[in-house]
């Protein structure tokens, strides 16, 4: 399971194909539950080597939960969940310090650990909690601590939080504001199941088997796992190509696009870029390759940016979808121009 | 870190094949462009829209471009990056070839593990990478234009194509009038012309012929009534003083100089003697046809060692001739002093009336001799380079008479060089003669007292034509051009004097020879108009009219002996009847005409009937028909 090959020590062909190896054992027993959506379990597999977090969004009833608790069996990690909703404190998700007794009788504070202290976390409705609890939540998502009576408890490693949200029931809710939706690595819309994997999913859901997930691998395999991925690097035009897209995604940059200019308030942060040369990285891995190309780059642009283009009053009121302007980029920035 | 070397060679040779094909493909552009340009070139000089000495040449020239857009395009280099990415795209490498490219040009000790895998996998994977397959062969799709263009150039080219149409009369705006314009008429602009041909033909040099382009331009000028008199008289002065700036007397000097060395030789020794008497004459022309005769001898022999020393003293007397500048020297030293002694004088004392006549004698004789010892110093020059060739032919002639040949070679193109040198000083005065006369002419038609000289130039018009004179003036010689006569006293029937009777009408200035009027009759006034020289015929005189075009006889006639000298016997034509031998007037009036201008040039007509002596002789000289 585990394997005890470091990037760098290891020569980087066995190091890849090891990586493919491990992950493909992942995305089999994702498979045995999961129907579908290979492409939303690659997007969260990248987010946790990559060290980031994701969003996932989609109408309720598509096995978000489902996806990230089969996730956690199979990495054998520990895994909370937190149902936000209005009423959530920041406390309910932290931790609180509690009177405790000791053997003498003397009471003392205690920290009680909240369900943020795991290795995966589901943050299931994240926009039905107050933005106070919501800030809670990601400033530990950024800082991977937690500061509680002027102490700080950090998190283990590897810590890395699944948000999901609604799209459609606004009422109620608290959007992400734009700064926080930055700490999120990828956003990934969860489509529904085609007419095929409904089949496989009644099959599985409503019969009497349940499926047995195992895991594959284990909290230090991870950890060296990301560490192979932050050795491969990125060719200079690649790089190149990275930022030229980040950049056309700013209605004053030269790059910008019509649509980029009429329906973009602000574009992509540099942590935009980070999030696909990152991404790119993984994908190549993935792909058996030692070096992140302008395929993978490509590839990582629409869960990278799409949450971090704000659309300007005229986006928002003919309800441009961020996919469509970045579609357009794609289509006019080219690699190696 | 091993440095493996993988095999990215693949990407010089795809390189490659990018370079040829962006040749390719950018020599198809320019070719679109240049045939479009030659059709529109070969279109607009076949319907004489343009005007070009080699249409075909101009219609080609833009076919160069293409072959210049290839040759740039294939010297210019591809980088491996973008090969690399062409290969990449087509075998989809993901980038590999491209970025292993990139991670190459970093030093090995900067490279990473991954890199040097990436490297190594790029390397693997260019194995199976098939150029040809990545970057095959495609016609450019401009091909299809650039046959189309090509058909059409043809097209253009063969298909005949209408002359022009007959520009429609337009409605133009009135003709521009020029107000106060000089006028000339036809025949004064034919006469004025010819004389241009003719001095053009002798023109050896630029300046030479400059002027006489601008001669025939003031000529054009004038025949369209496009000058007023002021612009006329200006363009006249302008070209005169074009013509006064050349060296004037250059060939004078020439000749001068020429016949220095010819008087130096001996004109008895057999071998040089065309060359001294030529330059006895100052004419370089004979006397370059006679060098290059001496040179042909000497090369060509045989020759005896007498003729050898013979002509080497000739020649070396020649080398050696100077003008005499001694004597004039001391003239000029001694008029220096005296006027030096005199303006001394002058400054102590006031001199009388008798001294100061002294002195401006003796500085006009200083000044005139010092002028003379400038013009013997540049005859000295202008016969240098030739002595220097003729003293190096004496010298050779002992030793080598081949290079005694070249030697003569040269000199003789040197004297070939005089020789333009006269032509042209000959061919500007001559042009100069005309302008003077044309400026006469002009001016006599107007102006202060343009009437009285009007009224004398066309007495004097009747007068040349040997017609009655105005008036009512009887008498007078017989009025046609028969000249020369018997004997050789001063030609019959040339009238210089008014009263001729009948003969040829002559234009006056303005007027062509049609609208004079015809002297019939003596004492009649000409008010009928004339049909032109030599076309009607004056009931005077004996026999039938002549067609001045008809076919000659020649006949003898005996010349008289009166004991004055040679004499020549001839009838002209325009002035004989039927049956008389005759001979055509072009070739009298041509010796006359001569005579006439040694006459001017010397000097013996007083300067303010040179002008009547030029004018006479234009009226009557030949024409075409």
């Amino acid at each position: 399971m585990a394997s005890k090959v470091e990037a760098g020590a290891t020569a980087p062909r066995e190091s890849v194909e090891r990586f493919q190896k491990d992950l493909a054992a992942v995305r089999s027993e994702v498979g045995r539950v999961i129907v579908g959506h290979q492409g939303i379990v690659d997007g969260v597999l990248t987010c946790l080597l990559a060290g980031g977090h994701a969003l996932l969004e989609g109408v309720p009833g598509l096995g978000k939960t489902m996806l990230v608790r089969t996730l956690g069996r199979a990495l054998d990690l520990q895994f909370s969940r937190v149902q936000f909703t209005p009423d959530l404190m920041p406390s309910d998700i932290l931790g609180t310090q509690v009177i405790a007794e000791d053997e003498r009788g003397g009471k003392r504070f205690e920290f009680q650990r909240g369900p943020i202290f795991a290795n995966l976390v589901l943050a299931d409705e994240i926009n039905r909690a107050t933005p106070k609890t919501q800030s809670a939540l990601l400033e530990a998502m950024q800082e991977q601590s937690v500061t509680i009576a002027r102490k700080t408890y950090s998190l283990d490693q590897p810590f890395f939080v699944l948000a999901t949200q609604n799209p459609l029931e606004m009422e109620g809710t608290y959007p992400l504001p734009e700064a926080q939706l930055d700490r999120f690595l990828f956003k990934l819309q969860v489509p529904f199941p085609k007419r095929e994997e409904l089949h496989s999913i009644l099959d599985r859901t409503t019969g009497a088997a349940e499926a047995d997930v195992k895991p594959v691998l284990d909290r230090a395999r991870i950890l060296e796992l990301r560490a192979l991925t932050r050795e491969v690097p990125v060719a200079r035009s690649v790089q190149d190509y990275a930022i030229r897209l980040v950049l056309a995604t700013h209605p004053a940059e030269e790059g910008a696009t019509t649509s980029v200019k009429r329906y973009v308030r602000f574009g992509a942060s540099p942590r935009g870029a980070q999030a696909i040369l990152l991404a790119a990285k993984i994908r190549a891995v993935m792909d058996g390759r030692f070096s992140a190309s302008a395929d993978d780059v490509r590839g990582a642009v629409m869960p990278s940016l799409r949450h971090r283009m704000i659309l300007n009053f005229e986006g928002e009121a003919e309800g441009v979808k961020p996919d469509a302007v970045l579609e357009e980029i794609l289509g006019s920035i080219k690699p190696g121009a | 870190m091993p440095d493996a070397a993988p095999d990215l060679a693949i990407l010089a040779v795809a390189a490659r094949r990018v370079r040829w094909h962006r040749a390719l493909h950018a020599a198809a552009s320019v070719s679109v462009l240049a045939l479009a340009a030659s059709v529109a070139l070969v279109l607009l000089t076949r319907l004489h829209v343009l005007r070009v000495q080699h249409p075909l040449a101009l219609a080609l020239s833009p076919l160069a471009l293409p072959l210049l857009g290839a040759l740039l395009n294939a010297l210019r280099p591809v980088r491996p990056l973008d090969a690399a990415r062409r290969l990449d795209a087509h075998h989809q490498l993901h980038d590999r070839l491209g970025i292993a490219w990139q991670f190459r040009q970093r030093p090995p000790a900067e490279r990473t593990p991954f890199m040097q895998a990436a490297i190594d996998d790029a390397a693997a994977h260019a194995r199976s990478v098939d150029v040809r397959a990545a970057l095959p062969w495609r016609l450019p799709p401009e091909l299809r234009m650039v046959a189309v263009l090509a058909a059409l150039l043809v097209l253009v080219a063969r298909v005949p194509v209408p002359s022009r149409a007959p520009a429609r009369p337009a409605r133009l705006s009135p003709p521009v009038v020029t107000r106060d314009a000089a006028e000339l008429s036809d025949d004064d602009l034919a006469a004025f012309r010819e004389a241009a041909r003719q001095v053009e033909a002798q023109a050896r040099t630029d300046g030479a012929r400059r002027g006489v382009e601008e001669f025939n331009r003031l000529l054009d000028d004038l025949a369209h009534r496009r000058l007023d008199r002021d612009e006329a008289f200006r363009r006249l002065a302008a070209l005169q003083e074009s013509l006064a700036a050349q060296d004037a007397a250059a060939g004078r000097r020439v000749s001068e100089a020429l016949r220095t060395l010819g008087d130096e030789m001996n004109p008895r020794d057999a071998s040089t003697r065309r060359l001294a008497e030529a330059l006895r004459q100052g004419d370089a022309g004979a006397a370059a046809q006679a060098m290059r005769e001496m040179s042909q001898t000497l090369r060509q022999g045989p020759i005896t060692a007498q003729q050898r020393q013979q002509m080497s003293q000739a020649l070396q007397r020649a080398a050696e001739a100077r003008p005499d500048t001694e004597e004039l020297r001391r003239q000029v030293d001694q008029a220096r002093r005296e006027v030096e002694e005199m303006l001394r004088r002058q400054r102590e004392r006031a001199l009388n009336p008798q001294e100061e006549s002294l002195l401006r004698r003796r500085q006009r004789e200083s000044e005139r001799l010092t002028g003379e010892q400038q013009r013997r110093e540049e005859q000295r020059r202008e016969a240098e380079h030739l002595q220097r060739e003729i003293a190096q032919a004496a010298q050779d002639l002992a030793r080598d008479l081949q290079a005694a040949g070249a030697d003569l070679e040269r000199g003789a193109e040197e004297l070939s060089r005089m020789h333009d040198e006269q032509q042209s000083q000959r061919s500007t005065e001559e042009l100069r003669q005309q302008l003077e006369q044309l400026r006469e002419l002009m001016r006599q038609q107007r102006g202060q007292g343009g009437q009285r000289q009007r009224t004398r130039l066309q007495q004097f018009s009747r007068s040349a034509g040997g017609q009655q004179g105005q008036q009512g003036q009887q008498g007078g010689q017989q009025g046609a051009l028969q000249q020369g006569g018997q004997g050789n006293g001063p030609p019959q029937g040339v009238a210089l004097v008014p009263g001729g009777s009948g003969g040829v009408p002559l234009p006056l200035p303005g007027q062509s020879p049609g609208q004079q009027g015809r002297g019939g009759q003596p004492g009649q006034q000409g008010q009928e108009p004339g049909g032109g020289a030599g076309v009607h015929h004056d009931e005077n005189l004996r026999g039938a009219a002549i067609d001045p075009l008809a076919r000659t006889q020649t006949v003898q006639v005996q010349g008289q002996q009166s004991g004055n000298g040679p004499s020549r016997s001839q009838v002209i034509r325009t002035a004989a009847g039927s049956g008389f031998a005759s001979r055509p007037y072009r070739e009298v009036y041509s010796p006359y005409w001569d005579r006439a201008r040694e006459v001017l040039h010397q000097g013996e007509v007083p300067p303010g009937f040179r002008s009547y002596v030029r004018r006479y002789f234009q009226l009557i000289r030949p024409r075409e028909n």
